[in-house]
């Protein structure tokens, strides 16, 4: 046989979307049967859906209480607050991205997104300013990514984002001579936003520690995180909101503790004891190799706790780690137990509104796209993470 | 093959351990053990498996504790002072059987972090070392990628590196080749025989008779947790005295 130095291509094929589908839908009998199955169900479900949204559905409540489903009782005349902060963080979150992909162009379906954005803003004029501010929004982020490519480094903004969250916090309370607002008043999706950045930034290093001091070799601090997370993981979330509500204020005394803050911290420890359990599985994934190669290079107990066994057991939970998040934003929807006013609670005050009435199902859709538009960003923000932090490739 | 010509009569003893005994539970797994290493020895510690001779070199920068006698490593007590034990440390590189780099960095900050954790050196003057460090060991055009991204034989040189990046006194093998594939043993051992020549001070867990032939100074044979025999290589080999080591011998080279 002669040498050949260049191997014989494989196969041509060319890839039409005929050969996909024989080769996906309709391989066999009953692959095609439960194709034709699923197609009908699938063209069921949206075929109603799409009648009921173009024909029968009242979409007039949402841009009529667009501003209560994203702020609740906020006062109008404060609502700039909450303008500032977010055309703050769209512009954060632009020069974050730029920084973080410097050299890169941005993708086409961003300026599209942008633009329906903007566009349905002008267009819908839900708030009397929105068809201003939100554009303003949309080109801060835009602008934010250029600049951000090239003049910011990315750990920068790490620190910024603490800032602008304390400052926003400070935003939506302090009075500055024109009238303050109170916690009681946050509501719709501000309120969710809020309780579930707190919950997740809060109950992130709380549950690592719990973590951490489970498998500590010291056994009062190892029972008392056990038990910790025990009793919380054995409570229903609602009965935290109770506790934290009837509870904190006996222990602290009788105070007069914001009911939101209290929410916070219920969220807080519940979120908290399952991301130790998460975490903790995490740290046992790291081989004890680790650990011994770590000390042996002169590391202490910390240093190798710190920087060898947390990122790694980190990374390994980390999917684990993002449902958990995702479950929390959704999970606040329960403070409407303790009276507040969050996103999905809010609809009820709307449909109480006699013009409302029947308005339920508009409400609940627009109300489920909105959680949809925050969980699939989280989670494919995680995905993007664990892309870059895979070290096998 | 010759013994290198090597004179240690002179040389101070750096690693001196007495009566040393260790159990897990019930299992006796050292049982008095009395060995000394010289400063610049190359000592290879061999036996069958489960014979302790893994669980001595551990014991040796106190990844083991033992419970009984007494080690001393460059004149420190291995105690439970903790200071002692970072100090010794400080001085003994390893070598694991399974590497154990630490995957989530890349290959020279897997060897610039203890020097810049633990000695505190600036990191430019740390990657300059770690890279001279990939040139001694042969894959100095690694040094970017992940651990997870090279061959066994690669990740062992590069895990010897992160050993030599505190400048160690002695450096110890735990069965430096056993995880490897046949064709990257030499590689490694290539590295292994480097270091024995530039002087460094050796313990050695493996069955590479080639290398212990060519290097070591001396065999420590152990089984059942005792030392049962200490010779030269070419004694150990060609007249070992006792029955358990002619025995160990027959099944290594028999096949």
């Amino acid at each position: 046989m002669e040498a050949t130095n260049n191997p014989p291509p494989p196969p041509a094929r060319v890839p039409t979307w005929q050969l996909w589908a024989k080769e996906n839908l309709f391989s066999n009998t009953t692959n095609s049967i439960l194709t034709v199955l699923t197609g009908a169900l699938v063209i069921w479900v949206i075929s109603s859906l799409a009648i009921w949204a173009f024909t029968q559905a009242r979409w007039g409540v949402i841009p009529a209480n667009f501003r209560i489903l994203m702020t609740g009782s906020f006062p109008t005349e404060q609502l700039w607050r909450t303008w500032l902060v977010l055309i703050i963080v769209c512009l954060s979150s632009g020069l974050h991205w730029g920084s973080l992909s410097r050299g890169e162009k941005l993708p086409v379906w961003t300026y599209v997104v942008g633009a329906i954005i903007a566009l349905f803003a002008l267009v819908t004029q839900m708030g009397h300013l929105s068809g201003i501010l939100v554009p303003v929004a949309v080109i801060a982020v835009f602008a934010g990514y250029f600049i951000g490519q090239i003049a910011i480094p990315s750990r920068i903004m790490n620190i910024a984002w603490v800032v602008i969250f304390f400052g926003a916090v400070l935003l939506f309370t302090v009075d500055f001579g024109t009238g303050g607002v109170q916690t009681k008043e946050w509501g719709g999706l501000l309120l969710t936003l809020m309780l579930s950045i707190v919950g997740i930034v809060a109950s992130f290093p709380l549950g690592v520690a719990l973590a951490i001091g489970r498998t500590s070799n010291y056994p009062i601090i190892s029972a008392i995180c056990t038990v910790f997370i025990e009793v919380v993981r054995g409570t229903p979330l609602v009965v935290v909101f109770f506790i934290a509500q009837l509870f904190v204020p006996l222990l602290l005394g009788g105070a007069n503790i914001d009911p939101v803050l209290r929410a916070m911290v219920g969220i807080t420890i519940f979120s908290a004891a399952y991301l130790a359990e998460n975490v903790r599985g995490g740290l046992q994934s790291v081989p004890a190799g680790q650990v011994e190669a770590a000390r042996a290079v002169g590391l202490t107990g910390t240093q190798t706790l710190l920087l060898i066994v947390l990122p790694q057991a980190l990374k390994a939970v980390l999917p684990a780690l993002v449902g958990q998040f995702i479950g929390l934003f959704k999970d606040t929807s329960l403070v409407y137990i303790i009276g507040l006013k969050e996103l999905a609670g809010i609809s009820d005050s709307i449909r109480s509104n006699p013009d409302f009435i029947g308005t339920a199902q508009e409400l609940y859709f627009t109300i489920s796209v909105i959680y949809f538009i925050f969980s699939y960003a989280m989670s494919s923000g995680a995905r993007n993470l664990e892309k870059k932090l895979n070290t096998n490739r | 093959m010759t013994t290198p010509v090597k004179d240690l009569s002179n040389a101070p003893v750096v690693i001196a351990a007495s009566q040393v005994n260790k159990y897990y539970g019930q299992f006796h797994a050292l049982k008095d053990v009395n060995l000394e290493v010289k400063r610049g020895e190359v000592v290879v510690v061999i036996g069958p498996s489960g014979s302790g001779k893994s669980t001595f070199i551990r014991c040796i920068n106190r990844l083991e504790e033992h419970q009984q006698g007494k080690i001393m490593v460059q004149g420190i007590e291995l105690s439970n002072d903790v200071r002692n034990i970072d100090a010794i440390r400080r001085d003994v590189g390893m070598v694991f059987q399974s590497f154990n780099l630490f995957p989530h960095l890349s290959v020279l900050q897997n060897i610039t972090l203890a020097p810049m954790r633990v000695k505190k050196i600036e990191k430019s003057e740390a990657e300059k070392i770690g890279r001279q460090l990939l040139e001694r060991v042969g894959i100095p055009e690694q040094a970017d990628k992940f651990p997870g991204q090279l061959s066994g034989g690669q990740q062992q040189r590069v895990a010897i590196a992160r050993a030599l990046a505190m400048q160690p006194k002695i450096m110890l093998f735990d069965e430096p080749t056993s995880a490897l594939d046949p064709e990257m043993i030499k590689e490694v051992l290539d590295v292994m025989k480097e270091l024995a020549r530039s002087g460094m001070t050796m313990m050695c867990v493996t069955h590479e008779m080639g290398f212990a032939r060519e290097v070591a100074d001396r065999i420590v044979f152990f089984d059942k947790g005792q030392v049962v025999e200490e010779a030269t290589p070419d004694e150990f080999y060609h007249h070992p005295k006792t029955d358990r080591a002619k025995l160990f011998l027959s099944q290594i080279l028999g096949h």
